[in-house]
């Protein structure tokens, strides 16, 4: 039975306990070393990133090297992405003029924050690398950096920092404003843009461990009763992979779209 | 974010260069000022308890933090 | 309001690091990064950055920029075929008016041409008709004539016989026979006709 397999090949091997009772899936879960030890481990998120890198970048190259004028079906796949990133997101946040500059980032992020989030529901690697929060704070740090330094660039640093108050408000408000809005810009944005990614991933993947290993435990320890009750649970770990797929590009979508707004509200001189 | 900045203009381009981006932040970046209020007052007004060992200083952090949120969000959606 | 669980969850406070037997990091908090692997992300995106900035999204700019080109270039080409198919039609069209205002001219010579040759058909039949007319008349008269000629004669001889028979001699040997019948025709003509008595 394949959803057997699925089960096995979601859970960590050193979560697959003594046996007695069962254990409901924890953040242990998700930690899944391949070599080394502490901070400096190898890991199988590792594994994947580096792998999804490796095949977005040929795929890529591959698909778009014949840079046809009436695209195949390949190169039109990528287009659709492309031209979603490029025209749907990029030039309409952040406008025509200086949009183009940001279009590689923006479509790289969505790129691989879409595949690798996909891999949360693709057989065998069924690990959405996103809910290690590691990987949403490097691509957050990235966001971060550059819609600052564009900003500065573009505004120089004083004029930056001034233009993010909104102005026309009563004097005494400003009092509060001006922590509330510094927070905002340089603490709560980064922060909320990955642990969103990361939450959705995470808390997704962690429902589907549930009910995998849930079913999997009444399937194997259980009567016959629970047996039956165990075809539920993995009736509901089905609808809720194809759930997770919607999530999965929505999340994809929303921190590109977030990433875009971020450096549109830095260049733009209205506030 | 390069140093090549001037690319090239594509002829779909030229056609649209005066085209302005969209100041009206997307519904998704609401709940980062949701939670900016309660996080920028809350977390001093904790810190502050612990600091001076009391323990009332974080409700009215985290109330005004809520209320300065929902100004802001107010300031950023609602006067268009 | 109960926020000790807040100093955690923003990793003020590493907790819970080291379970028992297992590896140090294995049991740290699920919002804390293991730093292996955020700066493993952070290279491996770079790479891909570096992908897609430098092959990538030049390779779409091209394909984009030769559509858009190829869409321009083939409406100047429409536009071409356009013109000269308008060029074609106007020389079609000029052709047909020269050709119809020729039609017009041969028509109007045909016409012209033809009531020449009915006048002169006409001419011809009506001198026709004037000579079989005229050749008609002239013989009805020689034929007239003729016959005047004869009757005068018969008259002429008729009379005598008659008057001889009348007078019982002859006259026909008679030198003035002539002169006698031409005065009688005379005056039979002239309607004077009188009895007189024949001297002999």
């Amino acid at each position: 039975m394949s959803l057997h397999l699925l089960g096995t090949s979601l859970v960590a091997p050193m979560a697959s306990g003594e046996g007695e009772g069962f254990h409901a899936p924890t953040p242990e879960e998700f930690y899944w070393p391949i070599f080394g030890s502490g901070d400096w481990t190898f890991t199988r998120p590792m594994a994947v990133f580096g792998l999804s890198v490796i095949l977005i970048s040929w795929a890529l190259i591959a698909l778009t090297k014949k840079a046809a004028i009436v695209p195949g079906k390949g190169q039109w796949l990528v287009e659709q992405a492309y031209d979603f990133v490029r025209n749907g997101l990029a030039r309409d946040i952040i406008g025509s003029k200086e949009f183009l500059r940001f279009v590689p980032l923006l479509f790289s992020l969505f790129v691989v924050i879409l595949v690798n989030n996909l891999f949360g529901i693709i057989p065998p690697i069924q690990y959405p690398t996103m809910s290690r929060i590691a990987f949403p704070i490097a691509l957050t740090l990235v966001v971060y950096v550059v819609y600052h330094i564009a900003g500065m660039r573009k505004k120089g640093v004083g004029h930056y920092l001034t233009g993010m108050i909104p102005k026309g408000l009563p004097k005494p408000i400003y009092v509060l404003m001006i922590p509330l809005e510094y927070a905002q810009f340089f603490l709560i944005r980064p922060l909320t843009l990955a642990l969103r990614l990361f939450g959705n991933m995470f808390a997704g993947h962690m429902l589907l461990l549930l009910f995998v290993m849930g079913g999997e435990y009444m399937l194997l320890h259980g009567g016959i009763g629970l047996k039956i009750t165990s075809i539920g649970s993995f009736a509901m770990a089905l609808i809720f992979t194809a759930f997770e797929a919607l999530i999965q590009f929505l999340q994809a979508y929303i921190f590109t779209l977030l990433a875009a707004t971020y450096i549109s509200d830095a260049i733009s001189e209205e506030h | 974010m390069s140093g090549s900045d001037e690319e090239p203009l594509t002829p779909l381009q030229r056609k649209d260069s005066g085209h302005p981006g969209n100041q009206n932040p997307p519904m998704w970046d609401a709940l980062s000022y949701v939670l900016a209020g309660p996080l920028t007052f809350g977390i001093p007004a904790y810190l502050l308890d612990r600091w001076l060992g009391t323990s009332w200083i974080v409700l009215p952090g985290v109330l005004i933090g809520m209320a300065v949120s929902l100004y802001a969000v107010w300031v950023r959606y609602g006067r268009g | 309001m109960h926020l000790t669980g807040l100093a955690p969850l923003v990793g003020l406070v590493a907790e819970t690091e080291g379970t028992p037997g297992g590896d140090p990091v294995a049991g740290r908090m699920p919002i804390l990064p293991l730093y292996g692997e955020l700066i493993f992300g952070l290279i491996a995106f770079g790479i891909l950055y570096f992908v897609i900035a430098k092959k990538v999204v030049p390779n779409l700019e091209k394909a984009y920029a030769a559509r858009a080109a190829a869409i321009e270039g083939g409406m100047a080409q429409a536009e071409e075929a356009q013109a000269a198919a308008e060029a074609a039609k106007a020389q079609y069209e000029a052709q047909l008016k020269e050709a119809r205002t020729e039609a017009t001219q041969i028509r109007e010579d045909a016409r012209v041409q033809g009531s020449a040759i009915v006048a002169e058909m006409r001419g011809q039949a009506q001198a026709e008709a004037t000579r079989i007319t005229e050749a008609a008349h002239r013989q009805i008269e020689a034929e007239r004539s003729q016959a005047a000629t004869q009757l005068r004669g018969e008259v002429g001889r008729l009379s005598t016989d008659l008057a001889s028979k009348i007078v019982g001699e002859s006259l026909h040997d008679q030198a003035r026979q002539t002169g006698i019948v031409d005065r009688f025709l005379a005056e039979l003509e002239s309607g004077n006709l009188t009895a007189q008595k024949v001297d002999s």
